[in-house]
Formats: C-alpha cells, sequence, structure tokens
C-alpha cells in the first residue's frame, strides 16, 4: 500500500476525517461540563413500561415487603444510581419495607447501604420519615452464586436468607428473619414485589428463575441492557422497566406527577439536558466523519 | 433426614463442643488427605473423576426438575407425612431432593466465594514476585500492595466495628463516625468508588473517536445500523422527541386518531421498537439460549473438549 | 472554602480520576500510580467482602454454630461444611503447572450445577416469549384500517378494541414474525443454504438484525455518556462549586 506523501497537502475530505482525537476529547468535555451549570428544562413523555414500574410500585399496600435486587455499583451510578434512588424514595414514601441482597459484585452491599443511610437522612431533611434499619430495611448482604440464590428464593426464602443476621437498632446482630421485615415472609409470594437494580447478567438469571412464579418482577437496568432486557417487558414476564438515563428522568417525572412538593428529581433532571449535548455531538461526528468520506471518493473519482 | 434441621446427629453437634471441631478437625485433615491422594490418581483416572463430579453436581438440578416432588400439605406441622415417614422409594427420593437444596445452595455460594478468591491470589502472586524481584516497576506494586493492605485493615476494623460493639446501629450515621469510619469512607467511597466510576466512563471518550472514524455508511448493513441507532438517539433526546411530536399535533387530526398522529417521532419510535428491534433482539437471543441449552448438555456429560473435564 | 473531611475526600477523589483520565493522552507514571491503587484497594476489599459477606455468615457459622444469646436461639454446628474447605482450595491448583487438573473438580461442580438448571430455565425463560412472539397475521375486522381513536373509553370498549385484530395490527404483527423468523434464519442455517427462500430470508435477517444493533449502539451511547456526564458532575459540581468555591 502506497504511504500518503506528506508533502501533500490535505484534502478537504481527509482533513474532516481526521481531526486530532484530543481535539474530539476536549470538545466532548465541553459538551458534557458546560450545561452542567446551566439550569435547562427538558420536557419529557415517560415511556410506557416506566410508567407500568412506577403504577406497580406506587400500587403497593403500605407495610408490605418487597425484596430488591441491589446489583451495582458506583461505576454505573450515573444510571443505576439514580434508578436506585428512585426506587427507594418510593418504597420510604410509601411506607414499604424492602430488604436488599446482591448477586453479582462483592461491593455492590456497602454501596446500597451507604445510598439508603443518605437518602433516609435527606428525606427526613425535607419532612419525610425516612427508613430505620432493621424496622424497615434490612441488608442480606452477597450470595456469589446468582443461579442457585435465585433458584432457592423461589423454592423457599427462608432457607435463602437464613443464615443472613442484620444490626438491630440497639446495635447487637439478630437473624434477619426475625426483623419486622422478614418475621412474616414464609414464601416467594408474601413479597409483594422483587426489583432488581442492576447493570450485569443478573437480570437474565433473575427472570430464568423468578418469573412466572407469581411474584410481580420489575428491573432498573443500565442502557446497555435497555433493548435485550425490553424483550421479556414485551413478553410480559417483566411487569415494568426503566432502562438507562431516559428511565431515571422518567421515574423523577412520574414521581413528581404523584409526591407534590417533595425532593422527587435527582440525577435524571441534573444529566439529562447535558446528555443532548453529547449526543448531538456524536451525531455531528458521525457526519463529518461521513461527508469528508464523501467528498474524499468524489475527489479521487 | 440427612439434611433435617436437627439438634444432635450425625451430621450436627452443640455449638462450641469438643466433639464438634474434632469433626470439623477430621472432615479437614479428610479433606487435604483426599486431595493429596489425588496428586497420585494416574491420568485416566482424573478425567473419570471429574466427569463423575461433573455429571452428579447436575444430576441434582435434573432430578430436582424431573422427580416427582413432595405433595403439598405433607409438611403440616414440621413432620412430612401423617404417618411420619414416605410411603416409597419415589417419595423418600423426593423428600431428600428438596431438603437438600438449601445445602446444595449452600454449597454452589461458599465454593464461589473460594474461586472468587483466585483473582485476588492471582494479583497477589503476579506482584508480589515483582516486588520481591525487584522486577521493572516494582515501586507499583509495592504501592499495590500498600494500598491493599490499608483497605483489608480498615475494612475488618470497621466491619467490627459496625456489627459487633454495644451502639454498632449508631455508626450508620457519619455524625457518629469515629477515625476508622472515616478511613473506611475515604478509602471505599472517596477513593475506590470514585475510580470505578472513572474507568467506565473513559469508555465515553474511545466511543465518540471510534464513531468518528469506523462509523462509515460504506454497505446497505451500515446504512440501516447508522438510522436505526439515529431514531434510537433522537428518541433519548426529549427536546427533538418533544419539538417533532408538536410539529406533528398541529396536522389536523393528528391529535384525534387521524392517521398522522402515527408519524410522531414517538409513535415511530414505538412501532420499529415493538415490531423490529425487539423481535430482533428476541432471534438474537433465542440463538443464544439454543447454543447455552446444547452448551450445558455438553458440559454435564462432559462432551465439551478443553472443558472442565479435560485432563 | 471550607477544609474539612468532604472536601479532602472529594479532592482525593478528583486527583484519582484526572489520574486515570491521562491515559486518554497516553500511558504514563501518574496513570499507573492511581491505576495501582485502585486496583489494591480493589483486591483488598474483596478479601474483606468476601468473608464478611458470604463466607463469615454462609460458612462458618453454620459449620459451627452458635449459642443461644440475647433472644436469639442457637444453631447446632454441621460439620461438614468443613469439607468445603479443602474443595474450595483444589481451585488454587490451577496455578501449579503439574496439578492443574485438580482444580477442575471445584469448577466441575459448578459447572455441572449450571448446567443441570438449564433443563428448565431455559424453557422459563423463552417460553413465554415464544407464546408472545405468536401473533394473529390476518385481520378480523375491516371496519378501519387502524385502531379506532377514542376519548376515554369505558372498560367494555377496551375489550371490544383488543379483541379486534385491525389491518394495521396485522401488518405490524407480520413484519414482527418475518424479522423473528429472518434473524433466526440467519443464526440457524449458518451453513450453505442452496434453498432460495432460507438464502433469502437469510440476507433479510443479516439486514434486520442491524436494527437491532443500531437500538444496542444508541443504548450503549447513552449509557456510556452518562456516566461520563456523571464524572463531570462530580468534578465541576460536587468538587468545584459546592466545597471549593463554596457556592
Amino acid at each position: 500500500m502506497a504511504t500518503p506523501d506528506p508533502t501533500t497537502p490535505k484534502s478537504l475530505g481527509e482533513k474532516l476525517q481526521s481531526l486530532p482525537r484530543g481535539i474530539l476529547y476536549l470538545i466532548l468535555v465541553i459538551c458534557t461540563s458546560v450545561p452542567l451549570f446551566f439550569n435547562i428544562p427538558v420536557p419529557n413523555e415517560p415511556t410506557q413500561a416506566a410508567k407500568d414500574l412506577f403504577n406497580a410500585l406506587n400500587s403497593l399496600p403500605a407495610g408490605s415487603t418487597v425484596l430488591v435486587g441491589s446489583d451495582w455499583t458506583v461505576s454505573t451510578r450515573g444510571e443505576t444510581g439514580g434508578e436506585f434512588d428512585a426506587l427507594i424514595r418510593i418504597l420510604m414514601r410509601k411506607g414499604i419495607k424492602f430488604a436488599v441482597y446482591t448477586t453479582a459484585d462483592p461491593q455492590a452491599p456497602e454501596v446500597a447501604r451507604d445510598e439508603i443511610v443518605m437518602l433516609s437522612e435527606d428525606e427526613k431533611k425535607h419532612g419525610g420519615k425516612g427508613v430505620e434499619r432493621w424496622n424497615d430495611w434490612v441488608s442480606l448482604g452477597f450470595f456469589p452464586n446468582a443461579e442457585a440464590t435465585a433458584n432457592l428464593i423461589a423454592a423457599d426464602p427462608t432457607k435463602a436468607f437464613g443464615s443472613k443476621k442484620d444490626v438491630k437498632p440497639d446495635g447487637t446482630l439478630g437473624s434477619a428473619l426475625s426483623s419486622p421485615v422478614l418475621k412474616d415472609i414464609k414464601t416467594l409470594t408474601d413479597f409483594k414485589m422483587l426489583i432488581l437494580v442492576t447493570g450485569t447478567q443478573t437480570s437474565t438469571v433473575t427472570i430464568e428463575r423468578l418469573s412466572g412464579k407469581g411474584l410481580p418482577l420489575g428491573m432498573m437496568v443500565t442502557g446497555v441492557m435497555g433493548p435485550e432486557t425490553a424483550v421479556y417487558y414485551d413478553s410480559r414476564q417483566l411487569n415494568g422497566l426503566c432502562a438507562g438515563l431516559k428511565g431515571v428522568y422518567d421515574m423523577e417525572t412520574l414521581m413528581d406527577g404523584t409526591f407534590k412538593g417533595q425532593v422527587n428529581f435527582g440525577r435524571g433532571k441534573l444529566y439529562y439536558p447535558t446528555l443532548h449535548f453529547a449526543l448531538a455531538l456524536l451525531i455531528v461526528a458521525v457526519i463529518v466523519g461521513n461527508v469528508g468520506m464523501m467528498i474524499s471518493r468524489k475527489g479521487k473519482a | 433426614m440427612l439434611f433435617a434441621q436437627v439438634e444432635k446427629t450425625f451430621w450436627a453437634e452443640g455449638s462450641g463442643s469438643s466433639a464438634l471441631w474434632l469433626k470439623i478437625l477430621m472432615a479437614v485433615v479428610v479433606g487435604f488427605g483426599l486431595t493429596f491422594a489425588m496428586l497420585k490418581l494416574p491420568a485416566r483416572g482424573r478425567r473419570t473423576l471429574v466427569v463423575g463430579i461433573t455429571f452428579l453436581a447436575g444430576l441434582y438440578w435434573v432430578l430436582y426438575y424431573l422427580w416427582p416432588q413432595p405433595l403439598p400439605g405433607r409438611l403440616a406441622n414440621g413432620s412430612p407425612l401423617p404417618h411420619g415417614q414416605p410411603r416409597d422409594l419415589v417419595e423418600s427420593v423426593g423428600f431428600w431432593i428438596k431438603d437438600a437444596q438449601p445445602v446444595v445452595s449452600d454449597f454452589a455460594n461458599i465454593l464461589s466465594s473460594f474461586l472468587l478468591g483466585l483473582g485476588v491470589f492471582s494479583i497477589i502472586r503476579i506482584h508480589g514476585r515483582k516486588l520481591f524481584r525487584r522486577q521493572p516497576d516494582w515501586g507499583f506494586s509495592a504501592v499495590l500492595f500498600l494500598a491493599m493492605i490499608a483497605m483489608v485493615i480498615v475494612g475488618y476494623v470497621n466491619y467490627y466495628q459496625t456489627r459487633y460493639t454495644p451502639g454498632s446501629s449508631k455508626l450508620e450515621l457519619p455524625s457518629n463516625w469515629g477515625s476508622w469510619q472515616f478511613a473506611n469512607d475515604l478509602l471505599f467511597n472517596g477513593l475506590l468508588q470514585q475510580m470505578d466510576a472513572a474507568m467506565f466512563s473513559v469508555i465515553a471518550f474511545y466511543i465518540l473517536s471510534a464513531a468518528y472514524r469506523a462509523f462509515r455508511i460504506r454497505s446497505v448493513e451500515a446504512t440501516i445500523l447508522l438510522s436505526t441507532a439515529l431514531i434510537v438517539i433522537f428518541s433519548l433526546m426529549g427536546i427533538v422527541a418533544y419539538e417533532w411530536n408538536n410539529a406533528v399535533a398541529h396536522i389536523p387530526g393528528a391529535t384525534t386518531g387521524g392517521i398522522a398522529g402515527n408519524f410522531s417521532l414517538t409513535e415511530i419510535y414505538k412501532w420499529i421498537n415493538q415490531n423490529v428491534q425487539t423481535p430482533a433482539i428476541r432471534g438474537i437471543d433465542f440463538g443464544v439460549g439454543i447454543g447455552a441449552l446444547a452448551m450445558g448438555l455438553r458440559l454435564w456429560l462432559s462432551l465439551e473438549r478443553g472443558g472442565a473435564s479435560a485432563a | 472554602m471550607v477544609l474539612n473531611y468532604d472536601t479532602l475526600k472529594l479532592t482525593l477523589g478528583v486527583i484519582a480520576t484526572i489520574g486515570l483520565y491521562s491515559v486518554l493522552y497516553r500511558e504514563n507514571k501518574f496513570y499507573r500510580f492511581w491505576e495501582h491503587i485502585f486496583l489494591g484497594l480493589a483486591v483488598g476489599y474483596a478479601i474483606v467482602a468476601l468473608w464478611t459477606e458470604t463466607l463469615k455468615e454462609s460458612w462458618w457459622d453454620k459449620m459451627v454454630g452458635s449459642v443461644p444469646t440475647g433472644g436469639e436461639a442457637g444453631n447446632p454446628g454441621y460439620w461438614a461444611y468443613a469439607l468445603l474447605l479443602p474443595i474450595g482450595l483444589m481451585g488454587y491448583f490451577v496455578f501449579s503447572r503439574k496439578h492443574n487438573w485438580i482444580s477442575r473438580v471445584p469448577i466441575g461442580i459448578i459447572l455441572g450445577l449450571w448446567a443441570g438448571q438449564q433443563v428448565q430455565v431455559w424453557w422459563n425463560r423463552y417460553g413465554p416469549q415464544i407464546s408472545s412472539s405468536i401473533r394473529p397475521l390476518l385481520p378480523n375486522t375491516t371496519s378501519s384500517f387502524t385502531v379506532p381513536y377514542i376519548q376515554n373509553p369505558s372498560s367494555g370498549q377496551l375489550e371490544q378494541l383488543r379483541a379486534q385484530v385491525y389491518p394495521s395490527q396485522a401488518i405490524s404483527n407480520i413484519v414482527f414474525v418475518f424479522t423473528l423468523l429472518s434473524v433466526i434464519a440467519y443464526f440457524l442455517f449458518s451453513f450453505e443454504a442452496k434453498n432460495r427462500l432460507v438464502k433469502s430470508m437469510s440476507l433479510s435477517g443479516r439486514w434486520l438484525l442491524m436494527v437491532g444493533f443500531g437500538a444496542i449502539f444508541g443504548s450503549t451511547v447513552m449509557m456510556r455518556f452518562s456516566l461520563l456526564i456523571d464524572q463531570m458532575y462530580f468534578i465541576w459540581m460536587e468538587w468545584l462549586t459546592h466545597h471549593i468555591l463554596g457556592r
């Protein structure tokens, strides 16, 4: 292949296709930073899947218990963090107890615990009730083998969580099954719903073993997993689905329509307007590259 | 009744009793003894052993799903049957399989935990060798070990304080933290989680660069891919969707069932999503699923060359 | 600027983030320094979490049991759990050149357990998808081409609407089924097909696959940019604006 002559000036087409990487990265940093300083209102129509998930959560009776699978860490905080925040706020405000378990990452249980404590304090600061560990929520820890754990939860949740202990308000450890959250749980359907917040394939593991057993399933996933998980929403294996940053903003929008006067918006509202600029940059970059290719081809022809 | 919850049987002993510790010690000695005996196993026997273990492990779940399950209602009052015993071998095995599930699940979780430690061991081994042999860049390995030791110490002390000391529940709130909680927060949230997020976000730069350099409309397939990606991206942009839908809404009849209403961005995207994207991804999923089913069977029966049973 | 723990923590996080981002320019020692700190912390936390989140309660407590304390019933110790230690440690023979076959024992157990489950879980996952893919391809009414618009329909009207298959819905269903079969044809008939129908279905399957990939690409892009925006928010807003500038 002939090497290009460095003395020959680049054609317009070649210039358009060879912008330095550094310039592209700098423009990306500007596009994802500058809009954060401005309050840009963006209209939003939530998707049907997000509406179904919100309605499923909103119709849970107060005092009931749900299972929350928290399979996310700060690496995907931009999306799953916002989803988790929205979920916990809804559960707190509806007075629904929840048990949090993890099957994906050893770091995830501590991330979830820290986030719940932070959200609870924030709710209390704004006049809400918050949640108390042991009485309103328990942390069930990490289960490395997602397949075996999901099977056992389906067969007998008391055996799945029987060995787990959590901290009581008096500082001592007690069996999680004796907490007010889980004391009435004997079978899978004693949980009113299972909501999984995940950025990994634990979504399919959960659907394989827990769908169709009389327990409503909801999922909150990253954008990458949105299309593949939507397939299960389409076949009604999931009662609702929230995917990606758009999903976060959908949930916050729906919360704002229901929980008036409370803190509803978080990462969705903060990041969504900026996302527009980043996506627009991507579109422009692809167009510029293709225009450059077409000009080059014309020039050679 | 092998796995039933009883106070004292061959499998269970009182907590802290010398009988329990003796049995634990013997189990560990026998286990390691068997491991060392396996080192002497001839090559032919190795494959047979691994194949047999893999098959038995899989056989449990196959039987769980295919063997007649114990009838519901026969487990009232903790007693499986009114007359106290299974009627026949089929029912006996059914109860045994069902009772064994928590233990099998425990075994799977515990073994997975031990195997997760392989990654930890590997890192320690590689960087330990670098450090002690003063190989190039051994300074970075020293930094790695310092960070690791700091996290281990802080992590364990924090764990102990937040679960086993009086008043530990108060330590949940930052206002009650001691120095170990601050140290844990600094290392875990301040550094580890933050760097985790930074690592994942770097990919955004590469995606933009790759899309700019490589995403070219050179074929029918590339054109279809780009067009669909653009429609998806536009539908994700709330402002674009709003303006487009607004423009369509001004067409007479669009909001009252007229055909124009189908050309809003939301409706176009919904139609493509429901009728083209979903079946396309479902088709991929089916293909993957059939492959996974075939792979599952081949692994269970150890038909896979170079798999777990290869010796 | 208020010098407190939060400011220190965030500043350290920002320096670490910039250190990792420096790889975008080129590989350098500053990046490698932070990379190794990240790895060290991750490994250290894994050592802690594997014990505290899993092994302590699922293995050790079950093996040694517990005596009754403060209202909590005691439990006997099940000594057989001790056997899991040598079995689990067999996995570490993977590092031995001579005896690495022994590591296949615990791996074989895990893989065997997974494989045995596929018998049932495959149907749990795909059965509902297969049934939801079977759709009516012929309309059963021609009173309207599209689904009629009814403002605030009653439940009876909704039921009637759902029972009908309008021509537009039938066309959509045909597109759905055709897409699904074409994509499956592309995958399953990956050997050379002589039949012209199969060949053309395979080709259209390849094109329709691109629609699926386009959706995945669009969603992936959204996710990666969201993560970057989260980091930019952390640097510019959480650290700089709120903590350093105090606004």
